[in-house]
């Protein structure tokens, strides 16, 4: 059964006429990655799927209820999202930051529980973040950032998890940390769907991947299936050398 | 979580405790000075006759009103910080008081004073927060930047027009055209209204603290987290300008309240929105009167214009915190 599904969905990407129509359906346990060059709409369909950006046609549907029928408040609390941007409009600690995740299940006059502060550890500690736990966010560097925005995602704790791009600025220790926690995630019955450019991370983590080209034309399935030198050269417009480690394929561009 | 609630508390009741005492001043200095035994003989309905008109006809309402306009600007000034995600928003900048400012200068130079003046400084608060706001609203929500640039602009307008409107005044209405465009409270009589509204606005913003901590962070962000952004960010730009109306057409325009304020509680107290409304309504309000009580002392029997005191506490105040705060 799926959790997150797109019927009969076309994104609206400003400029593009048209749009092939998608319909997908994310399951529990499953990691998607969606790959495509720059300007492809990676970012809207993500934006699209969560809620925030209204789709040209179709519907996006969450445990079989239709997201335009949900209230923010109750998507919230089955759907978080990370984005590629941050917006700090006043200082705040990364402690703060990652009680944000809590909002979505406290009510109006509800002050954070002591169960909140210990989910909110627990995530910082996950993420090697705790150290920095009263530091002002804005004072931290690039990678730092993302960890502390993946921690509020993972004290929001939702069901499908949207993020846009999550190893970006982070070291290759943390990348690789970084993908083994949504892939834990996935297996303790998360639906995933991640925005990536690194297709060596799409090979090596993601069980489903989803083309998007920027034409507008979208095929999807199965990763094995999808990460084939073909459609992925056709895809970024750049040769491919295909390389196997560890039963894994690399994906190496080169000139020519 | 009981430290959660303490650290909430402690600073709130010390500046409770500081309102009442500036309060206490307010009530006591002037004209005659009335110690502290008989400003509370006469609390308890005792005290002789004079002294009792004094401070329960004259002083006690001019001290509320401005408690109430300092409390009402402080938090205007706050919530469109938040809106805004920009420490520089403030009631003055937008241009909300310039809308005021013609309006209730319009009237005076008519000849019209009084409550005439002051409904027709609340409508042109009014005017003018719907004029920046709309021109500044594009498709999607408001862009900060924008709207300050349009707030900007707006304020400026406003100003060559007041300009232009003393110049064409007679003489002999110009001072108390000038006095109202630097705040004067020797008028506010009647402090129930702002005072109501500013506990009803406290009241009612407590249970939202949380969700303008998050809209702080954008509202892209907050709509992720689950508020409805669109509907909190309408709800407090129609909330921060009815408190702006309200305190311009009670006490003129006041600068610096809705701008330091919030800032300096900002550096001391942090940025969680459900200690900081309730803090600024209470130091803005304690600032206010203190202020209000240098203006009518220092150089009694004249009264000097309150927006020049605050200025002048503001300026200096707000430079040294920023600066001891600095990277």
């Amino acid at each position: 059964m799926s959790v997150l599904a797109a019927r009969d969905l076309v994104i609206d990407v400003p400029g593009r006429q048209s749009g092939q129509v998608l319909n997908l359906a994310v399951e529990p346990g499953q990691v998607w990655g969606v790959l495509g060059p720059n300007g492809a709409g990676k970012t809207t369909l993500l934006h699209t799927l969560a809620g925030l950006h209204p789709p040209r046609a179709g519907s996006v549907i969450l445990d079989e209820t239709p997201l335009a029928r949900l209230r923010r408040r109750r998507i919230a609390q089955r759907l978080g999202v990370v984005f590629q941007e941050r917006v700090d409009g006043f200082p705040a600690t990364v402690e703060e930051t990652a009680m944000l995740g809590r909002h979505p299940y406290l009510s109006y006059w509800q002050r954070e529980s002591a169960e909140d502060m210990r989910r909110v550890q627990a995530a910082l500690e996950r993420l090697d973040v705790a150290h920095l736990r009263q530091r002002p966010v804005g004072t931290l560097s690039g990678g730092e950032r993302q960890r502390v925005a993946i921690a509020t995602l993972l004290t929001q704790d939702p069901a499908v998890w949207l993020v846009d791009e999550p190893t970006n600025h982070l070291d290759l220790h943390h990348q690789s940390a970084v993908m083994a926690l949504m892939r834990e995630q996935a297996a303790a019955g998360r639906a995933l769907m991640l925005c990536l450019h690194d297709l060596n991370l799409a090979a090596r983590w993601c069980s489903h991947v989803l083309l998007l080209y920027p034409s507008g034309e979208a095929c999807w399935g199965a990763a094995q299936n999808m990460l084939v030198p073909d459609a992925l050269e056709r895809l970024y417009r750049q040769r491919l050398r295909v390389v196997e480690v560890d039963g894994a394929p690399v994906f190496v561009p080169v000139n020519g | 979580m009981r430290d959660m609630r303490l650290q909430a508390f402690v600073p709130l009741g010390l500046l409770a405790l500081g309102a009442l005492a500036a309060l206490g001043v307010s009530l006591g200095v002037g004209s005659a000075s009335i110690p502290l035994d008989r400003l509370w003989a006469i609390a308890l309905g005792e005290g002789d006759g004079l002294a009792r008109t004094m401070v329960l006809e004259l002083r006690l309402p001019r001290a509320l009103s401005a408690f109430a306009v300092g409390g009402l600007l402080a938090v205007a000034g706050a919530l469109m910080q938040v809106l805004l995600r920009n420490p520089l928003a403030d009631p003055y900048v937008l241009g909300i008081s310039g809308g005021a400012a013609m309006g209730a200068l319009g009237a005076m130079m008519l000849g019209l004073g009084g409550m005439l003046a002051s409904t027709s400084a609340f409508g042109g608060a009014l005017f003018s927060t719907l004029l920046v706001f709309g021109l500044a609203h594009g498709r999607g929500g408001w862009a900060p930047t924008r709207l300050l640039l349009t707030g900007i602009v707006v304020a400026s307008g406003w100003g060559a027009m007041i300009t232009l409107m003393l110049a064409m005044t007679p003489a002999e209405r110009l001072p108390g055209m000038l006095y109202w465009l630097m705040g004067d409270l020797s008028y506010a009589r009647e402090p129930g209204l702002p005072l109501a509204l500013l506990a009803l606005t406290c009241i009612g913003l407590l249970p939202l603290g949380r969700s303008l901590n998050v809209l702080a962070r954008g509202p892209r962000q907050a709509a992720a987290l689950g508020v409805d952004a669109r509907l909190l960010e309408w709800g407090i730009y129609a909330i921060a300008s009815l408190l702006t109306a309200v305190a311009v057409a009670t006490a003129g325009s006041i600068g610096f309240v809705g701008l330091v304020v919030p800032h300096m509680l900002r550096l001391v107290l942090g940025n969680d929105q459900r200690i900081a409304l309730p803090a600024c309504a209470l130091a803005g309000g304690t600032l206010l009167l203190l202020a209000d009580t240098l203006a009518r002392t220092v150089i009694a029997p004249e009264q000097l214009p309150v927006g020049v005191i605050t200025a002048l506490l503001g300026v200096p105040t707000f430079l040294f915190l920023l600066y001891r705060s600095g990277p």
